[in-house]
Order: structure tokens, then C-alpha cells, then sequence
């Protein structure tokens, strides 16, 4: 599938640093990742692996003390050589956001249907006030949000019902790209799984492209179509959900599938150690210190991402070609 | 469970009054009484690990709280050890505090950033007067941080909060809460905030140290897999009321509240040939300060039947789900007919809308909504048009109790 369709997203080589205090953190370290259009993908990984700092950097929202290297390509154009407006339009039109707290995205002083009138009218100058209006509540309905609430303020709205206007939001213009993450972290899981089989309509019905960021293996086994699992600011592993999920290469994968507590675990595993502090990563592969396969090349070169078999990928020299 | 229970609690109600927000007094809306936890009855065995189980709102926290006294219970009796302590103030409660411990969800919250590790472990030791030497309390704090895995302990004593991991900072909060050799502990979602690498070496270290500490756990959660894991026995809670209570294995092999069964659904699974249940519950955990009547999970269940406790406010919500259905013309016309959603009268078993001219049109649309909503059509007893308003009547909505059904209560009208 990721084959035949042009991608949608295709970032090349992308390094994304911080300047702080104490020095220069990398966090984000030669990623090469590419969404086809109607293909979903889970980027995983934990705190602080990178993944959120890689979805906000593709769309260029990170903060102040954040630069990129590399080459993100949205639509077949290259997104970071774009114009500040020009890139402001595309988000919107053509990528969408979707955050772990919405209410940090809202206004609370406008009307949930100002909202949207403000969005499309800032995107489409010749789109009349009440057409907009019309478009909020067609999009609004869309997410289960009765026409009944849409002059309701932010406040009004529980944390699901508020993920649902951020969603309607998101894709008012229709964007062929949804980066959405951690979309569901702060809600409980029927309301999760409320949210998750919107994504998935929204993916099939509109043939949109999504990018899903989160730490929960489970939500990506269930709603994409293909995993990336990142470690210390690189992709280790990628491939097909089926693939990775029943056999991991990665042993970083491999240890943190085998940790997951799910309602079939009976007995408890974990992986030893703690992840490196990114201003002094250590040599070779990040993950080798706490690698119950550590060799000697592990600690002196850093393995690349090759095909290990059938198109799953992965950084690691247990396999030929990293 | 032939030993008496370490912890008793009967018909247990904490309920607070809600805080008026700025915005509440500006636009002068009253709030108030959530209803946290509203007539809880369990038992919790010696050498037990007690799952309390539910969603943000379900009052797992609170009655964790009530049951250490945290939180004033309004209502009912917690007994400790065979001990009423329901009514017993701080000062009575002082020397108990020792045998009942918690440890929280955030280390980050319950940790002082200013306190060296030594000082924020040995602080209880102090406070009961067990230990009080510097020495001795070095040497006590070192031995509990050598038993959470913290070893050797001496470079940890002198360091601060921030100097350590999240999973090094929750074992100094199991060890502060062990320190004192308590029986109980309340353990509130201690592993939430973890990665899941290191969440499971956390699990295997309260497991191990409930052996070695003789200990009884109450895990209070939101996370059913890891109390499928972990717990003898779970009480599954909703909107301050249980579900479901009894041993966790037939609860897990053949769950019977509905409740039970979209929660265990909903689970994500690390199974790419699952996906997400095709029916789900609708909508979220409603406001604690006015619960639905009867079983408080019908306005959301799936198998929701006429019995469940169906009100006059669920008619409003169906009104709106349909018009949520509907082409906005359509949506435009019935609420010409309608009104306004907040202008329907509710009263106790009764919901009157005012429609003028327009009765009988209204009285044709409430009509065709009870239609689309079988199960609250069961508890309506008539729809009538009178004098330019329409009268729909229900049944009196009456609560089900605990019955037990397959080796565990349920409160469900289906069984």
C-alpha cells in the first residue's frame, strides 16, 4: 500500500535540536519516515524518545530555542522552504493538529461555532459568515456534536466532547494530513476508543494520511496500519502493525512489547536501565547499554535502519545491513 | 476469608460541597452536592490485594480517602481492624496512621523538592516518635531504601527529588510509606505515571514487599489489565456506586454489568487483528452532582432496558441526539416546534413542553423519538397533548441492588 500511493508526508534525514542550559540536546536524530495518503501511522516510543518534538517539527511548532535540519516534504513540496504564510495556510488546509489537551488549543471566550467561522474564513476569504456557520455544523455533527451545542462556549464540553471539536476543527478544510498527538492520554478508555474509531472513519472516508504519536502500543496495534517505535531520538524499528507486533526485531522493541501489562500478561517483564540523557548519548547504538544482546560493534558504530525482512526495518546488527 | 477484615466500610456516602467557581457566583449558579462516593459496602481480607477499579469520576480516590480518613465521610462506617473509626478526629486517628500508609499517583507532588531523601523518608519515623537520632534515622531510612530497591542506599540519602528517575523517585514514596511497618496500604494508581519499561519492575517490588511486610493493598486504578494482574479480588465503580464486586477471576473470564463489559472492551490490545469494539458506550461519565436515577450507567449502556431508571432529562438528551441525526433543515423545523431544549420543564416523574398552537406537532416528535429509543420508551408510561403543552409521564425509576450472580454481586436490573 505505502508502495503504490504517492506519500502524503515524507520527512528525509530530520535532526531537531534544543538549546539549553546545560548544552545542546538533540532529540530528534536523522529520522526518514513517509505516509501514504489513507495510511495511519503510530510513531511509539517513551518520555522522552523525541516523538512529540518529531510531530512538531514536521509541521514547523516548535519553540523558540528549537532548530531543524532536513527535509520534510508535504504533498510533494518541501514544506520547510516554504514561506511563513505559506506554511501557516497549509496548516489548516492541507495538515491538520490534533493536541492532548484541547482546551489548551480553544478559546474559552468564543463560541465553539466561532471557532470554525474564524478558521475557514482566515483560509477561504470568499466563504460567507453563515456558509461558514453551516460548514461548522455539518463538521461539528460529523464528530456527534449536536447542532444544540455549537454557540456553547469550550468550558461547556466535557474532555471527549472537546477532542471531538478540536477533530472538527482539524478537518473543516479537509487536509490530507492529520498529525494527532497523543490525542487520547487524558481520557478514559471508552471515551479513547469513542475517539480512535472517529480517526479510523475519518482515515478511510477522507483517504487522510495520519500520524499517530503516542506511548500506547495498544492503541497503534488497533488503529494503524503501520508502527515506527522510536528510542532516544531515532527510529529503531519500522513496519507493517502485523509484522512488528508479532515478531519485533528490534530488541528495544522485543523488551517493551514484552513489558506492556495487557489483559493476557501473566507474568511481568521489564527492560533494565534507564534511556540516556541526550546531551551525552552514549556511543554506538543508544539502546546497547541496557541490550541484553550488547556485542562489541554495538558500543562502536551506529547501526542504520535495513530491511530485515518483508519491508519491517531496523537499526540493529543482530541483522545484516546496519 | 476466615480472619476478620482489616478494613470494613458499610454504606459508606462522602460527599462535598462544590466550590463555586468565579464564573459560577458571576452568572449566580449554585452547584452543589457531588455525590463522590454514594453508599459503598466491601470488605478487604488480611494478605488481600483489593482492586478499587473505574474511570476520573467514578469516587475510587475518595472512598481510597474516606477509608483513610483523608476525606470526611458523610455517611456510613469505615472500620479499621475491627475498629469503628467512622467518627474518630485527627488526633484519634495519629497513632493509626503508622498501620495505614498510601502512596500516589505523582512521586513529583508528593515528594517535597526541598526535602533530602533521608528527611522526606525518616519523616514519619519522626512524627510517631519512633526514631528520632540523626543516626537513626540514617540507618533506618537506609535499610527501607535498600528494601525498594534503592541499593546501596547511602548515595541516595543525602540527594534531593529532583537528582533521581520517576521509577527511583516512587520507590522512595513506597519506601516513606513502609518506613513505619503499616498493615494497609493504599496504593492510587502508583505505577500511571510510568513509562512501561520500568512500570513493571515497580509492580514486582509492591508484590514482593507485600510478602516480606505481611501487607493488604487497596490498588485503587483506571487500568484493568493491570489489576487483572495484580488483584485478588476488584469492585468496579461508577459515578460513586459498584457495579460489579467479587473475586477479580470471574469477573475478568465473564464480566456481567455492561459497565464492566465496555470497559474490558474498550482496552486497548497490542493485537493488530483487533480493533476498536464496534459498539461502545455513548457519551462520557456524566457530573457527580446530579447522577442519573436508577442504575447510574443507563443513559450510556448498550443493553439498557425499560427498568434501568430512565428520568424525563434522558427524553432532553434523546431529543438532541436526534437532532443531531437529522438534516439541519429538519433540525431547524422540530426545534421551531420544540423550543429550546432548556426551556422543556422537568419535573420529578414528568417532562412538559410548552408548544402553544403547535401541541400536537410536538406531541407527533416526542413520539417518534421514544420510538427511536426503545428502551426509554419501556419507561414511559403515556404522552399527552393538552391545553398547548405536551405531558410525557414516567415511571417511578427505582436503583438495582448487589445481587449475586456467578460467584460475584452485580447491580444490574438484568440479572
Amino acid at each position: 500500500m505505502r508502495t503504490q500511493a504517492p506519500p502524503i508526508l515524507s520527512v528525509h534525514d530530520m535532526r531537531v535540536g534544543y538549546r539549553t542550559p546545560r548544552g545542546v540536546v538533540i532529540a530528534v536524530d536523522g529520522v526518514t519516515i513517509e505516509i501514504a495518503e489513507g495510511e495511519a501511522v503510530g510513531l511509539v516510543g517513551e518520555s522522552g524518545c523525541g516523538k512529540t518534538t518529531l510531530g512538531r517539527a514536521i509541521v514547523g511548532v516548535l519553540p523558540e530555542e528549537g532548530f531543524v535540519e532536513g527535509r520534510v516534504e508535504i504533498g510533494g513540496r518541501d514544506f520547510t522552504a516554504l514561506p511563513r504564510d505559506e506554511r501557516r495556510r497549509m496548516r489548516g488546509e492541507e495538515i491538520a493538529l490534533v493536541f492532548q489537551e484541547p482546551m489548551t488549543r480553544l478559546n474559552p471566550l468564543m463560541r465553539v461555532e466561532d471557532h470554525f467561522v474564524e478558521t475557514i474564513r482566515a483560509h477561504k476569504s470568499d466563504v460567507t459568515k453563515d456558509e461558514a456557520k453551516r460548514m461548522a455544523r455539518e463538521a461539528l455533527k460529523a464528530m456527534g456534536i449536536p447542532p444544540t451545542r455549537v454557540s456553547s462556549y469550550p468550558h461547556e464540553f466535557s474532555g471527549g466532547m472537546r477532542q471531538r471539536i478540536m477533530i472538527a476543527l482539524g478537518i473543516v478544510l479537509r487536509p490530507k494530513l492529520v498529525i494527532a498527538d497523543e490525542p487520547t492520554t487524558a481520557l478514559d478508555v471508552i471515551v479513547e476508543a469513542q475517539i480512535l474509531s472517529i480517526l479510523e472513519d475519518l482515515k478511510d472516508s477522507y483517504d487522510m494520511g495520519l500520524l499517530l504519536i503516542t506511548h500506547n502500543l495498544g492503541i497503534v496495534a488497533q488503529t494503524c496500519d503501520r508502527v515506527a517505535v522510536m528510542y532516544a531520538g531515532k527510529i529503531v524499528e519500522i513496519g507493517d502493525v502485523r509484522d512488528v507486533f508479532a515478531e519485533p526485531k528490534h530488541p528495544y522493541t522485543q523488551g517493551l512489547l514484552r513489558s506492556l501489562i495487557h489483559l493476557d500478561t501473566t507474568e511481568l517483564s521489564s527492560i533494565p536501565g534507564a534511556p540516556p540523557d541526550l546531551l551525552r548519548p552514549p556511543p554506538g547504538c543508544r539502546f546497547a547499554p541496557r541490550c541484553p544482546h550488547r556485542m562489541p560493534v554495538c558500543t562502536e558504530r551506529v547501526p542504520v535502519l535495513a530491511e530485515v525482512e518483508g519491508g519491517q526495518e531496523a537499526a540493529c546488527f543482530l541483522y545484516p545491513g546496519s | 476469608m476466615t480472619d476478620p477484615p482489616i478494613v470494613r466500610v458499610v454504606d459508606l456516602e462522602t460527599h462535598f460541597m462544590v466550590r463555586e467557581s468565579f464564573a459560577d457566583r458571576l452568572f449566580g449558579r449554585s452547584r452543589g452536592v457531588v455525590h463522590a462516593v454514594d453508599g459503598v459496602s466491601l470488605e478487604i481480607g488480611r494478605g488481600e490485594v483489593f482492586g478499587l477499579v473505574g474511570e476520573s469520576g467514578s469516587g475510587k480516590t475518595t472512598l481510597g480517602r474516606t477509608i483513610l480518613k483523608l476525606a470526611e465521610p458523610t455517611s456510613g462506617r469505615v472500620e479499621f481492624e475491627g475498629t469503628d473509626i467512622t467518627r474518630w478526629d485527627e488526633d484519634a486517628m495519629r497513632p493509626l496512621r503508622r498501620k495505614m500508609q498510601v502512596v500516589f499517583q505523582d512521586p513529583n507532588a508528593s515528594l517535597n523538592p526541598a526535602m533530602r531523601i533521608v528527611d522526606a523518608v525518616g519523616h514519619p519515623l519522626k512524627i510517631h516518635g519512633i526514631e528520632t537520632s540523626r543516626r537513626g534515622l540514617r540507618i533506618a531510612v537506609g535499610d527501607i531504601l535498600d528494601r525498594v530497591g534503592l541499593s546501596p542506599p547511602d548515595p541516595f540519602l543525602d540527594k534531593y527529588p529532583d537528582d533521581l528517575s520517576g521509577g527511583q523517585k516512587q520507590r522512595v514514596a513506597i519506601a516513606r510509606a513502609l518506613i513505619t511497618n503499616p498493615s494497609f496500604v493504599v496504593l492510587d494508581e502508583p505505577v500511571a505515571m510510568l513509562d512501561m519499561s520500568v512500570r513493571a519492575r515497580v509492580l514486582e517490588l509492591l508484590l514482593s514487599l507485600k510478602r516480606d511486610f505481611s501487607l493488604t493493598y487497596l490498588f485503587i486504578t483506571h487500568d484493568l489489565a493491570t489489576a487483572k494482574f495484580l488483584c485478588d479480588r476488584i469492585a468496579i465503580m461508577y459515578l460513586g456506586k459498584v457495579a460489579e464486586i467479587g473475586p477479580a477471576a470471574p469477573i475478568y473470564a465473564d464480566p456481567k454489568h455492561p459497565y464492566t463489559q465496555a470497559l474490558l472492551g474498550a482496552i486497548p490490545q497490542p493485537d493488530p487483528s483487533r480493533r476498536v469494539p464496534p459498539t461502545l458506550p455513548k457519551g462520557e461519565i456524566p457530573d457527580a452532582v446530579s447522577p442519573p436515577a436508577g442504575c447510574r450507567f443507563h443513559p450510556r449502556c448498550v443493553a439498557a432496558i425499560g427498568t434501568c431508571g430512565w428520568e424525563p432529562r434522558d427524553l432532553v438528551d434523546r431529543i438532541e441526539d436526534r437532532w443531531g441525526r437529522l438534516g439541519l433543515d429538519d433540525f431547524e423545523r422540530e426545534r421551531a416546534v420544540i423550543g429550546e431544549l432548556s426551556a422543556i420543564r422537568l419535573q420529578a416523574d414528568e417532562l412538559v413542553i410548552v408548544a402553544g398552537g403547535r401541541a400536537d406537532d410536538a406531541k407527533a416528535i416526542i413520539e417518534d423519538v421514544v420510538r427511536e429509543a426503545p428502551a426509554l420508551g419501556g419507561a414511559v408510561e403515556s404522552i399527552a397533548a393538552a391545553s398547548g403543552s405536551v405531558i410525557v409521564r414516567f415511571r417511578h425509576p427505582t436503583e438495582p441492588p448487589l445481587r449475586q450472580v456467578g460467584g460475584r454481586d452485580v447491580a444490574c436490573v438484568l440479572y
